[in-house]
C-alpha cells in the first residue's frame, strides 16, 4: 500500500513544473478562492434598505468582536467542536485498528456497517436520532430505568444532545481516514519490528502510533470542520440551549438579510477552520507525513 | 557442519490445496553461510518466513539448539531478518532504526548510541546516523538493514534476496562486503537469491529448491561438476548433456555407449544403473579437448568455430545422430591442430571431468 | 456591492433557469408559488379553457421569490403568491403592476370579510390594488387536551410554569416577537418601538426556559409530538398542522387566544413583466382561481383557508392581526439571536 513518491516527482518534471502547479492551484483556487474573496468583499459592506452597499467597514467584525453575545457562542461552539473532535477521533481510532487487522471478509462486513450512515441522508439520520434522544425517546426510557435521578433528560434538546448526535454521526469521517493511515502501513515495518524482538504493545507506541498520525490528524481535522460547519443538527436536537456559531450564521441570510454581518461571521469560522488545520498539521510529527 | 544450529525436519506448507513445500530438511551450521536457489515461485521465500516465524508450517519440526521452536513467536526467536524491501521505519533515523532491537531489550541509551555508531561504521556508514531512510541510497538502505539485523547479535541472520534491488556493479560489491562481514562477525546467514552466480561466489553450502522440493544441497564446486540431477546440471553455467545407454556397470565404473562413441566414465554412489539404462554424460564445455580424430575413442564432426575474444566455442556434431551436439570452450591462443568445418576430430576429457546423471 | 448583489441573484436566476422550458415564450404564463396553490389538475383545466400555456415553478422561501423577481425586474415571473406583508417591498421597488378588478369578476363572489379590499391591511397603495387575497390561516395555540385539563384562551398559557419543559414554538424571530406583542398589548404588533421590542424580549427569554425545543419545518412536529410529552405550542402553519398532527394519531386540539392572533394572507400579484396579452392572462389566471370551485378544493387538500370558501377557521368574533410588514427585520432577528443566545 504504499505510494510511490517518485511518481508524483516524475510526472512534475514531465510536465514541467510551472504547467503543473498552475494546473493544481486554479482548481482550488477557483474553487475556494473565489468564493472566499467574495464573502470578503460582502463582510465589509453594509445593508441599506433592501440592498447591499459597498462600503470598507470593519464594523461587522468590530461586532463580532465586541459584543459578548457573539463571543460567548464562538468559544461555546469552538469548545463543543474540539470535545466532538476528540471523542470521534479517540473513538474512531480504535474502531478503524480493528477493520485494519482484521481479515478479508470480515473487514468488508465492518467498512459496510460503518459507511452506512455516510450513505444516509443528513437530515434523515438527524431525525432518527431524535427520536432516539426524545424525552420519550430510547436513550431516556433507559436513562429512567436505571433510576440514578439527574440522570433524565440528560440528552433531551440540549447541548449534551448536540454533542452525542455530532459524534456518532461523524464517527466514520474520524474512521475512514485513520483506516487509510494504518492501511499504509506496510506489513513488513511491523514484521520488522517484532523481528528484532519488540512485543505487539512496544510495535503499537513506536511504529504503528507515530506512522498513523497523518491520519489522525485528518480525521481530528475532518470532524472538527464539519462540526463546526453544522447549523443543522443544534437547530434539530440543540432544544433552546444549542445555539451555536453556524445557526448564527444561518439566521443572518434569509430574511434577516444581513449579508455582510453573515459574511464577516463566515470569516471568522472560515479563520478558525484554518487556524485549527494548520495547528494539526504543524503537530504531526514530519517524517510520519 | 559439524554441529547444525537450525534444523528443518520434514517441513510441509500448504496453502488450501497448494503444496508449497513438500518435505523440506535442511541444516544450517555455526557460522555457515548457507544460499538458498531456486527459480521464482519454488517456496524460498516460504522457507525464510517460516524459520523467522513469520508464517507457521503445516507440518514438520523447526529445531533451534536441540529445541523445537514451534508456537515460539517472532520476537522470541534469536534471529534477525533483513527484508527484501528493506522494511526501514521511515519515521526514524538511521540511528534510532540501528538501534531500534536494543531499545527493545531496554538497553541503556548511551549504550545504544555507542552500539548503533559501532554498527554504523562496520557497514561502512559512519556519518549517516541522523539522516532519514528516504535521505539514503538503495545500497545505503540495504546496508542500514543489515546493520540493524547484526546489532543484536542474532545467531542467525535470515536475507530474502537483499541485492534485487541493486546495479551488477553495486551488487558485487555488497557481495564481498557481506561475505566479509559475515566472517567477521561469525554468524551463520541464510541468503535467499535466484541468481546463481552470486550463489556460487557467497556459498559455503547452496541449497537448491524447485516447485517446494529440495534438489540437492553441496558446496559450489560440487554443485557445479557433479550435479545430482538434470536440473542441477544444466542450474550454473553452460554444460553438455550427452545422452547414451549404459554398456556395462561395475562398482565403480559405467561404460557408456553415446552418439560420438563409447566412454568410460566414474559411478558415484547415487548412480543405481544397470545395463541398457539410458544414462546421460554432463561435461563442462572447458573441460573438453579436441585432438586427432584417429587418436582418441570418441569422435565427431566440426560444425562451428566462434570466436568471442580470449575463448572460441566449437561446435562438434556426432556422425551417427546430428542431432548430438557437443559445445567445446577452448583458449583462442591455444596452439595445436588446425580445425577445418565439416573435419573430423577427435573429442577427449579427463575421466574425473564427465560425470554420470539419470536422464 | 449593489453589482455583486446582482450577479448573485444572477446566479440564483440561472440555476431556476433549469426548470423552466428556456428562454422566455411570450404566450407562456410563469406563476412562481408555494406547493398546493397551483395542482396540475387546475392547471390542466386552465390552459383547455383558455388555450394558454402555464408554468408553475414552486418555491421553498420568500428568499427565492424576492431574488427571481428582483434579479430580472419581474421579466422571470408573471404571477407571484406570497403574504400582503411580503408583497410591501415589491411595490416598494416598482415590481408589481396594479390589478384590473374588472377583469375579475370572481372577486365580487368571494367571503364577506374579504370583499372590500379597502378593509384589508396593504393590499391597496394610492387607491390602486397590487394585490389579491387568496390563501389564508391563523397562528394558533395548540395543546394537548391530556396534559392540559382546561382549554387554554391566552397565549400566556405557553409561559405558564406548569408546563415548563413541554412547550413548543417556531423558530423565527417575526411572530414570536408579534405573539409576545400582542399578549404586551401593543397598539401595532407589526410596528414595535424599540422600548415594546425590549419588553418583548424579556418575555420571549423567559418563554425559552419554558421550551422543550424549536422547530422550523412543519414534519418536524408530529415527530416532536411522538417521541416527547407536548403540553403547549404556537402553531405556525395553523389549521393544517394541527389537521398533520391529527393524522399522525397526535392528541391534540387548538385555538385562537382571545388576544387575537397574527394571520398571513397569501395574494397573487402580477409583475410588471407581464405586458400586454401576458398582462391579461395573468388577470384571467387570478378570476380563475378565485372560482368557489377551486377555492373550496385548494381548502379541503391544504386546510388552508380560503378567501372564496369557509373553512371556519376564523370566526367573526376571533381577533385577526393580518400579517403585515415588520418595523425592522434585522433589528428583531439580532434581538432573536441574542435571545437564542441567552443561557
Ligand atoms: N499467502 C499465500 N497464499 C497462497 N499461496 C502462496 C502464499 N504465499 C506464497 N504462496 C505460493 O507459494 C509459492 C512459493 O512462494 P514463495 O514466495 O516462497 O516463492 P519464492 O521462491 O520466494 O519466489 P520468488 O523468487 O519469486 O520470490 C508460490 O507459488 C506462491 O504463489
Ligand atoms: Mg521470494
Amino acid at each position: 500500500m504504499n505510494v510511490n513518491p517518485d511518481k508524483s516527482e516524475r510526472i512534475v518534471r514531465q510536465f514541467g513544473r510551472p504547467l503543473f502547479y498552475c494546473f493544481v492551484f486554479a482548481v482550488p483556487l477557483l474553487l475556494i478562492a473565489a468564493p472566499f474573496a467574495s464573502f470578503l468583499a460582502i463582510s465589509v459592506g453594509e445593508v441599506k434598505g433592501s440592498d447591499i452597499v459597498m462600503s470598507l467597514t470593519l464594523k461587522n467584525f468590530v461586532r463580532i468582536v465586541e459584543d459578548p453575545l457573539y463571543f460567548q457562542v464562538v468559544w461555546k461552539t469552538i469548545s463543543l467542536c474540539l470535545g466532538v473532535s476528540i471523542v470521534t477521533t479517540c473513538l474512531g481510532y480504535p474502531i478503524a485498528y480493528l477493520i485494519a487487522i482484521s481479515t478479508h471478509s470480515i473487514r468488508y462486513a465492518l467498512i459496510c456497517i460503518f459507511s452506512i450512515p455516510l450513505l444516509m441522508n443528513y437530515v434523515i439520520k438527524i431525525y432518527a436520532m431524535r427520536s432516539i434522544l426524545g424525552g420519550s425517546g430510547v436513550l431516556n426510557k433507559f436513562l429512567e430505568i436505571i433510576g440514578i435521578s439527574g440522570l433524565s433528560n440528560l440528552f433531551v434538546f440540549n447541548l449534551n444532545a448536540v454533542f452525542l448526535v455530532l459524534a456518532s454521526i461523524l464517527l466514520p469521517f474520524a474512521i475512514f481516514p485513520i483506516f487509510i493511515a494504518l492501511e499504509r502501513i506496510p506489513n513488513s515495518l511491523l514484521h520488522a519490528a517484532a523481528d528484532l524482538g519488540a512485543s505487539r504493545f512496544f510495535t503499537f507506541t513506536r511504529i504503528i502510533l507515530p506512522l498513523s498520525m497523518p491520519g489522525v490528524a485528518v480525521a481530528f481535522s475532518f470532524t472538527f470542520v464539519l462540526a463546526i460547519g453544522d447549523f443543522i443538527t443544534p437547530q434539530m436536537v440543540g432544544g433552546p440551549t444549542g445555539f451555536t456559531l453556524g445557526r448564527v450564521i444561518y439566521s443572518q441570510f434569509g430574511l434577516a438579510f444581513n449579508w455582510p454581518f453573515g459574511a464577516a461571521l463566515s470569516i471568522v469560522l472560515m479563520t478558525i477552520v484554518m487556524v485549527t488545520i494548520a495547528l494539526t498539521v504543524f503537530v504531526t510529527p514530519r517524517r510520519a507525513r | 557442519m559439524a554441529s547444525s544450529l537450525v534444523k528443518l525436519r520434514k517441513i510441509v506448507k500448504t496453502y488450501g490445496a497448494i503444496k508449497v513445500l513438500d518435505g523440506i530438511d535442511l541444516d544450517i551450521g555455526n557460522d555457515e553461510f548457507v544460499v538458498v536457489l531456486g527459480p521464482s515461485g519454488s517456496g524460498k521465500t516460504t522457507i525464510l518466513r517460516m524459520i523467522g516465524g513469520f508464517t507457521q508450517p503445516s507440518s514438520g519440526e523447526i529445531e533451534f539448539d536441540g529445541m523445537s521452536l514451534n508456537g515460539v513467536p517472532i520476537n522470541k526467536r534469536p534471529f534477525n531478518t533483513v527484508f527484501q524491501d528493506y522494511a526501514l521505519f521511515p519515521h526514524m533515523t538511521v540511528a534510532d532504526n540501528v538501534g531500534f532491537g536494543l531499545r527493545v531489550r531496554g538497553v541503556a541509551s548511551a549504550q545504544i548510541t555507542a552500539e548503533a555508531a559501532n554498527a554504523l561504521s562496520l557497514v561502512e556508514l559512519k556519518g549517516f546516523a541522523d539522516r532519514y531512510p528516504a535521505q539514503l541510497s538503495g545500497g545505503q538502505r540495504q546496508r542500514v538493514a543489515l546493520a540493524r539485523a547484526i546489532i543484536c547479535k542474532p545467531r542467525l541472520i535470515l536475507l530474502d534476496e537483499p541485492l534485487a534491488a541493486l546495479d551488477a556493479s553495486l551488487r558485487r560489491q555488497m557481495q564481498t562486503f557481506l561475505k566479509d562481514l559475515q566472517r567477521e562477525i561469525k554468524t551463520s546467514f541464510l541468503f535467499i537469491t535466484h541468481d546463481q552466480e552470486e550463489a556460487i561466489t557467497m556459498a559455503d553450502r547452496i541449497v537448491i529448491v524447485d516447485r517446494g522440493v529440495i534438489c540437492q544441497t553441496a558446496t559450489p564446486r560440487q554443485m557445479y561438476y557433479q550435479p545430482d540431477n538434470l536440473l542441477v546440471a544444466t542450474f550454473f553455467g553452460d554444460n553438455n548433456l550427452i545422452r547414451g545407454t549404459a554398456a556395462e556397470v561395475s562398482e565403480k565404473w559405467v561404460v557408456v555407449e553415446t552418439p560420438f562413441g563409447t566412454c568410460r566414465v566414474q559411478a558415484p554412489e547415487t548412480l543405481w544403473a544397470t545395463v541398457k539404462d539410458p544414462l546421460c554424460i554432463a561435461v563442462r564445455p572447458e573441460n573438453v579437448t579436441l585432438v586427432a580424430a584417429d587418436a582418441a575413442p570418441l569422435k565427431g564432426r566440426v560444425v562451428s568455430v566462434e570466436f568471442t575474444g580470449p575463448i572460441s566455442v566449437i561446435k562438434v556434431e556426432s556422425h551417427s545422430d546430428p542431432a548430438a551436439v557437443l559445445n567445446v570452450k577452448c583458449l583462442s591462443a591455444a596452439k595445436g591442430m588446425e580445425l577445418a568445418i565439416g573435419g573430423d576430430v577427435g573429442i577427449s576429457w579427463q575421466s574425473e571431468d564427465a560425470w554420470p546423471l539419470h536422464p | 456591492m449593489g453589482r455583486m448583489r446582482k450577479l448573485l441573484t444572477g446566479l440564483a436566476v440561472l440555476a431556476g433557469l433549469g426548470t423552466s422550458t428556456g428562454l422566455a415564450q411570450s404566450e407562456t404564463l410563469r406563476i412562481v408559488t408555494w406547493q398546493g396553490y397551483a395542482d396540475d389538475d387546475w392547471v390542466e383545466e386552465f390552459e383547455a379553457a383558455y388555450n394558454a400555456d402555464v408554468q408553475v415553478t414552486f418555491v421553498g422561501d420568500d428568499a427565492e421569490i424576492w431574488a427571481k423577481v428582483r434579479g430580472s425586474n419581474g421579466a422571470d415571473a408573471d404571477i407571484i403568491t406570497t403574504n400582503t406583508g411580503q408583497l410591501q417591498r415589491y411595490i416598494d421597488a416598482n415590481l408589481l403592476a396594479p390589478i384590473d378588478l374588472n377583469m375579475v369578476p370572481n372577486q365580487k363572489e368571494v367571503l364577506e370579510q374579504f370583499r372590500d379590499l379597502a378593509k384589508i391591511p396593504g393590499v391597496m397603495r394610492n387607491g390602486k390594488v397590487f394585490m389579491m387575497p387568496y390563501v389564508y390561516a391563523p397562528y394558533l395555540l395548540a395543546y394537548n387536551p391530556d396534559l392540559v385539563s382546561e382549554a387554554p384562551t391566552s397565549w400566556s398559557s405557553l409561559w405558564d410554569p406548569k408546563y415548563k419543559g413541554k412547550v413548543l414554538t417556531h423558530d423565527s424571530y417575526e411572530y414570536n416577537f408579534t405573539i409576545a406583542a400582542i399578549l404586551d398589548g401593543a397598539k401595532d404588533p407589526f410596528q414595535l418601538s424599540e422600548d415594546e421590542l425590549q419588553r418583548c424580549k424579556t418575555k420571549l427569554i423567559d418563554l425559552q426556559h419554558q421550551l422543550l425545543s424549536y422547530y422550523q419545518y412543519p414534519e418536524e412536529v408530529v415527530q416532536l409530538w411522538q417521541s416527547n410529552e407536548i403540553a403547549v405550542m404556537m402553531a405556525a402553519y395553523g389549521p393544517s398542522q394541527i389537521n398533520a398532527l391529527r393524522k399522525a394519531g397526535a392528541k391534540v386540539e387548538a385555538v385562537i387566544p382571545k388576544e387575537g392572533t397574527p394571520t398571513w394572507l397569501d395574494s397573487m400579484a402580477v409583475t410588471v413583466g407581464a405586458k400586454g396579452a401576458k398582462y391579461d392572462l395573468a388577470m384571467k389566471w387570478i378570476n380563475f382561481a378565485l372560482k368557489k370551485e377551486i377555492s373550496k378544493a385548494l381548502a379541503r387538500r391544504t386546510n388552508f383557508g380560503t378567501t372564496g370558501f369557509d373553512t371556519g377557521a376564523i370566526t367573526p368574533n376571533d381577533k385577526i392581526f393580518w400579517v403585515q410588514s415588520i418595523e425592522d427585520p434585522t433589528r428583531r432577528s439580532d434581538l432573536w439571536n441574542e435571545i437564542k443566545a441567552t443561557p
